[in-house]
């Protein structure tokens, strides 16, 4: 017990390295911001164009898919900026140093990834409340939801994590991931929805990707927040998420060690 | 050199073998390796031994690609030795890396560990927070370094604007943050000036001395090892070629000395027995001569000759004697040099010491490495 209280002051620290690196950009900050702010505001435009008035679409209206996909993008947009990730490192030569340290490397890239959730968490608030404000996004149906939606955006990024290990881990083998990243980012944001609304696939898809881990990292909070997953099936939901992330996780510590062994024994 | 105390660093028979994907050039070989890539041995190390008592500043030399980074590799712990063992202060680093990792300190000179955007004083926060270090013994290490280094004037810019030789600096002090009493530096004054160098090996040496803090010093900068080194190793195609005192290493056989001599008038050829005329102009004359020969041997008769006015007697040029060492290996690569004063051991299953040259030439097994 003792022990795994001081490795995570040892990490401590470490949460701060993803907010720090990305202040210390202002232009890309900036641009960040201008990223979002375009996305909805095209994603506004577009569903206004695509909707008649009154008109649903798998039960969904104007308003909950401008919602759905503002909040969408609010929450994957600040994927696309990882902090020092290990392919870099590998790349660099510097994946030595992850290895010599008196905290665990699994632990020291979650530490890191932890820190730009907690950035990506701001961000989503702040976005959220302007959205609120400017009447983008429609407010939560009941206290209840907006809990429900905060602990499945948590479970999401850390599911996501997941998913970011499993692409570092390729960098172990192939060294240079840059190709593989744009492509499994790109896959990542239209299976989990965060592009075009889920309902908009055919219906085999739609329950395909309902029970995948990829709706899982994106789809399923902002689906919970707009009520297309109703009260009665929140509790299920959230149990799903669960079940992925700890399925996950047990294959990211499989490949983990695979990986590990490339850097001690054929070092790096 | 004293015995009772045990080694802190202990290496005995250490090898790493990798498996490497090697490809010729162009299109057709990039082709035919992604579909059946031809997989290649590469011995790193061969066989490697050697220990490092407390408070000694060990030379670790040896050309581009010899083994010596991937020995810090494996005494960190970070790689999986194939054959042998080490030891650092009792611990076997790849199997207690964690417990290892809090009591060594690593430069790789080559790469930073501090984090390229932010401010240097950053990453030694990050770092104090890895290794658990109390904020009083922090800001007294802080001071100390700063004191030697001189940081504070540029660690609040980001690591990416720093010149080479501040970021080295840096890098120095951010392995320094938790007062490990072993520091591993591969090295660590590659491409600084004078100055900057002559930092570090002042810090160096008072924390030897002071503090009884153990190195491993791996450097092309034949300067550190004259600054900072009693002993040298010297390891070339991951085998042990040289190891003994820095004295010996000088008297080694082949390596050289210069005299130069300014005479009270012109002298016509000044030539003396056992030297070798270099320069002559007028009223000044430089000879070379073997380093084991002893300087009074020249100096007497030379004195007794001629009307010396003034002589300097420079020491070895040890840059000329570790390329001697190289050449030799590799005209003789079973041969193994070493010199018997100082500490020196002879490296080798059978070896013969030849007293009158203060140098000896061990016989090993087979080569193992080709190239």
């Amino acid at each position: 017990m003792s022990q795994a209280v001081t490795a995570i002051a040892r990490v401590s620290r470490v949460l701060l390295l993803a907010p720090l690196v990305q202040l210390t950009y202002r232009a890309q900050a900036i641009i960040g911001v201008l990223d979002v702010v375009s996305r909805i505001f095209l994603f506004t435009v577009l569903w206004s164009a695509v909707y008649k008035p009154g008109q649903t679409s798998g039960g969904m209206d104007v308003q909950q898919a401008i919602t759905y996909s503002a909040l969408a993008s609010l929450l994957v947009s600040g994927r696309a900026w990882p902090v020092d990730t290990f392919s870099d490192r590998i790349r660099e030569g510097t994946i030595v140093y992850v290895f010599m340290r008196p905290v665990p490397p699994l632990l020291y890239f979650w530490g890191v990834h932890l820190g730009g959730m907690g950035y990506r968490a701001a961000l989503l608030a702040i976005g959220g409340v302007v959205g609120l404000a400017a009447g983008v996004v429609a407010p939560p149906a009941s206290p209840a939801v907006l809990a429900a939606f905060v602990v499945s955006v948590v479970m999401a990024e850390l599911i996501y994590g997941c998913f970011f290990l499993f692409l570092e881990l390729v960098a172990f083998w192939t060294t240079n991931i840059w190709g593989v990243r744009a492509l499994y980012f790109f896959a990542l944001q239209l299976l989990s929805g965060a592009l075009v609304p889920i309902w908009f696939f055919p219906d085999w898809a739609i329950t395909l990707l309902a029970w995948s881990p990829f709706a899982a990292a994106a789809s399923t909070p902002v689906s919970l927040y707009i009520g297309r997953i109703p009260a009665d099936s929140i509790v299920g939901a959230l149990a799903l998420q669960v079940a992925w992330l700890l399925a996950l996780i047990g294959l990211a510590g499989l490949l983990w060690r695979r990986a590990r062994d490339r850097v001690i024994v054929q070092g790096g | 050199m004293a015995e009772s105390t045990p080694p802190v660093i202990v290496v005995e028979g250490l090898r790493k073998v990798f498996r490497a994907t090697r490809r010729d050039p162009g299109f057709r070989a990039a082709f035919r390796s992604l579909v059946a890539p031809r997989r290649e041995q590469i011995v790193a190390v061969e066989d490697v031994s050697f220990s490092v008592q407390p408070g000694e500043i060990l030379g670790y030399l040896g050309p581009n690609g010899a083994g010596k980074s991937t020995t810090i590799k494996m005494l960190t712990g970070v790689l999986v030795p194939t054959a042998g063992r080490a030891h650092v202060l009792g611990l076997e680093p790849y199997r207690d890396r964690t417990r290892n990792a809090t009591q060594i300190g690593v430069v790789f000179g080559q790469r930073t560990q501090m984090w390229w955007d932010l401010p240097a004083v950053e990453s030694f926060l990050i770092l104090r927070h890895m290794y658990q270090v109390p904020d009083g013994i922090y800001r007294e290490t802080i001071d100390e370094l700063d004191e030697y280094l001189e940081l504070s004037s540029f660690w609040k810019a980001p690591v990416r604007q720093l010149s080479l030789g501040q970021r080295m600096r840096a890098d120095l002090a951010a392995a320094m943050i938790h007062r490990p009493p072993v520091l591993f530096l591969d090295e660590p004054t590659v491409g600084m000036d004078v100055v900057g160098k002559e930092r570090i090996r002042l810090l160096l040496a008072h924390l030897a001395r002071e503090r009884g803090t153990t190195i491993l010093l791996t450097t092309h900068d034949l300067g550190d090892v004259q600054r900072l080194c009693k002993r040298v190793l010297i390891i070339d195609h991951g085998r042990a070629i040289y190891e003994g005192g820095l004295q010996a290493l000088a008297e080694l056989e082949g390596a050289h000395r210069r005299l130069e001599v300014r005479f009270a008038e012109e002298v016509a050829a000044p030539v003396i027995e056992g030297t070798e005329l270099e320069q002559v102009n007028a009223v000044t004359a430089a000879y070379r001569f073997p380093a084991n020969r002893n300087p009074q041997e020249i100096l007497a008769p030379l004195a007794a000759r001629y009307p010396v006015a003034d002589l300097t007697v420079e020491s070895p040029d040890f840059e000329e004697i570790i390329r001697l060492i190289y050449e030799r290996k590799r005209e003789a690569p079973d041969a193994t040099s070493s010199a018997g004063t100082e500490g020196a051991e002879v490296k080798g299953e059978t070896a013969t010491a030849d007293a009158e040259a203060k140098a000896a030439r061990g016989v090993r097994g087979p080569r193992g490495r080709s190239g």
